[in-house]
């Protein structure tokens, strides 16, 4: 593996990185409130 | 869904007779779908000034409505076959199918979206905003065959070119097509993104784009409420396509054009304003880039400023008439006339500094309640970094960069109220999407993918959830009465007034605002307290010398001295409580005065 594929393959590594904390930390502030006050109802 | 296909007849209306117009400036277009979005987009607004001239003349009769419709229809023809016959539906079934499984999953969502918002926008009205002006100021000019200024009412002389959609809905009796207006302008938004992103950049980049956008929960949710927002998105929308177009054609007609759209914007809210100044900066961005000659870039300016001017001055020239201030009640200090604290109604909660703005991508996500609630949704923040793939200075990514940046700024200045920043949306999503298939480029990252259709389908859930009673009443398994009762805090007191007060009663409204459903001459209390020169406790007994029943609609305990003064020893003659959440309860109390 060249030096631009690894450049390339930590690129996406960290944007699928970030990409999945923000979904994680959205699920946990927004969407699983809103699931419990659903089940709720 | 009859409402739908009025739509859609009043939509090739409109089209056909914008096409008309459109093609005495402009002959030729990138594609029929480009051709399309300026035609609807002038086409519209000539039925909405048409409208509102057939208001100011007094004639707001269902007749003349018909008429003004049925001319726009007969303009329409030509146009309308000449789309028909150069549509090529097998050549758009070959390249659906030639897409790959992605698009074609972005494609699905798109529609089901598109769907379960009709169902939405076909439901009986609800929302603070539509019910308090929005559609009741047009339901009152429906009954006066006359647009006018509402005495003690503090919009009733804004900027209403969207209303004038809404009033044609209902003066054909259907408050469900009015609404169908704002979803219409909503699609027509996604359409022109689509249209400008496969231009300038590549067709599945465009189809991206649109979903994206069309899938934001602020966005479908908004497509189901009678408001003004997706309409001013729509024209800012084109109007920075056409001076994109300017840009590279170096053609005036597109700088006046951008301007009329422009104009369009303004005469639809006046915080269209912040689209203004965004484009005028732009456009001496684009005079200092291009080393313009001072005389050519004053002309270009003078034409640009004539036309927005010509578009919009209608409405604010007509409140300076009538109220002595173009933009009533706002900016009291210059023209004298208005209310000095009004501001305050339209400042959101967020503080704002240099550190909360840096913080602006992540709060409209994670808090959104600073920012009026309504939500850009979770794919905004996850996939923000894309934007450093976009190019973000290079061709036309540069201007878009260069807009979102300095609305941005402005917006947060101003009013940092999501649904203000409508066209943002537009912008930072034709980014993102540019910045994820430069990431993708020759590779199938599988993972990326995944994520974002994991959040689409998400947005789906979130658009199926908020929609689930719509849809049980447009499939008949809830009637209006039941759908209200359950969605519409005022709606049980409305049809107690309806029911069984005097027709010729009036309801103080102290704390509730939403007119619509009163058919009753309501009076919101805070409106009235404040341009009354008489105070509240004279004008009411004025009104109970002429015999006229007079009532209060208050909401929980009050403690307003008048209101106090008002109702001393007095019982409710009708009372209504419910749940707002767990452990509180708001109670309706209505008292004859």
């Amino acid at each position: 593996m060249n030096k631009e594929e690894s450049r390339q393959k930590l690129i996406y590594i960290l944007i699928c990185a970030w990409t999945l904390s923000v979904m994680i930390i959205y699920s946990k502030l927004y969407i699983i409130p809103k699931f419990i006050e659903f089940l709720k109802k | 869904m009859t409402a739908f296909l009025y739509l859609l007849a009043i939509l090739f209306a409109a089209y056909g007779t914008g096409s008309l117009l459109l093609r005495l400036f402009v002959k030729s277009f990138n594609s029929r779908l480009e051709e399309f979005v300026f035609s609807s987009a002038l086409g519209l607004g000539l039925l909405g000034y048409s409208v509102y001239i057939i208001g100011i003349l007094g004639l707001l009769y269902l007749k003349c409505v018909l008429v003004l419709l049925i001319i726009f229809a007969f303009l329409a023809i030509g146009p309308f076959i000449a789309l028909l016959c150069s549509i090529d539906l097998r050549g758009l079934l070959r390249k659906v199918i030639a897409f790959g499984f992605f698009e074609k999953f972005l494609l699905a969502a798109f529609v089901s979206i598109f769907i379960i918002c009709i169902f939405g926008a076909a439901a009986p009205p609800t929302g603070n905003d539509a019910l308090s002006y929005h559609l009741s100021h047009p339901k009152i000019f429906v009954q006066n065959h006359k647009i006018g200024h509402i005495p003690f009412t503090r919009e009733s002389l804004w900027p209403y070119l969207t209303e004038m959609f809404f009033m044609i809905g209902l003066i054909l009796k259907s408050s469900a097509l009015a609404k169908m207006f704002h979803l219409l302008f909503g699609m027509l938004t996604a359409l022109a993104i689509f249209s400008f992103t496969a231009k300038f950049f590549s067709t599945k980049k465009a189809l991206l784009a649109s979903v994206l956008f069309y899938s934001a929960p602020g966005i479908f949710m908004q497509s189901t409420y009678a408001y003004v927002d997706l309409s001013m998105c729509f024209y800012s929308f084109v109007a920075f396509y056409s001076l994109i177009l300017w840009v590279k054609n170096k053609s005036l007609k597109w700088l006046i054009l951008s301007g009329v759209f422009t104009g369009l914007v303004l005469s639809i809210k006046i915080l269209g304003a912040l689209s203004l100044f965004v484009t005028l900066m732009f456009i001496c961005y684009v005079f200092w880039k291009e080393k313009m000659p001072a005389a050519k870039a004053a002309s270009c300016l003078g034409a640009f400023v004539l036309s927005v001017f010509l578009v919009s001055c209608a409405w604010y020239i007509r409140s300076f008439a009538v109220l002595g201030n173009p933009v009533y009640p706002f900016l009291h200090n210059i023209f004298q006339s208005g209310w000095s604290t009004e501001a305050g109604s339209y400042i959101s909660v967020a503080s704002r500094g240099i550190f909360e703005f840096l913080r602006l991508p992540w709060d409209l996500v994670m808090n959104m309640e600073q920012f009026g609630g309504e939500q850009i949704g979770v794919i905004f923040l996850a996939f923000l970094p894309l934007l450093f793939f976009s190019k973000v200075w290079r061709g036309v990514t540069r201007y878009i960069s260069i807009f979102f940046i300095s609305y941005t700024i402005l917006w947060y200045c101003v009013t940092p109220n999501i649904r203000f920043a409508f066209i943002n949306f537009a912008m930072i999503f034709i980014l993102i999407s540019a910045g994820f298939y430069e990431v993708l480029k020759n590779r199938n990252l599988y993972i990326l993918k995944a994520l974002l259709s994991l959040c689409i389908l998400f947005n789906f859930s979130l658009c199926f959830y908020y929609n689930r009673d719509a849809i049980k009443f447009g499939i008949g398994s809830m009637n209006k009465d039941e759908y209200l009762m359950k969605h519409e805090r005022e709606y049980p007191m409305a049809k107690f007034v309806n029911e069984n007060l005097p027709a010729d009663s009036i309801i103080i409204m102290a704390q509730e605002h939403r007119g619509f459903y009163f058919n009753r001459k309501t009076i919101d209390y805070w409106i009235l307290e404040k341009v009354s020169d008489e105070g509240i406790l004279d004008y009411v007994a004025g009104l109970r010398k002429k015999g006229i029943p007079v009532y209060l609609l208050t909401v929980s305990d009050n403690q307003d001295n008048d209101i106090a003064l008002l109702l001393k020893r007095r019982k409710p003659v009708y009372s209504i409580s419910r749940d707002v959440k767990e452990g509180i309860i708001e109670e309706y109390r209505l008292y004859k005065l």
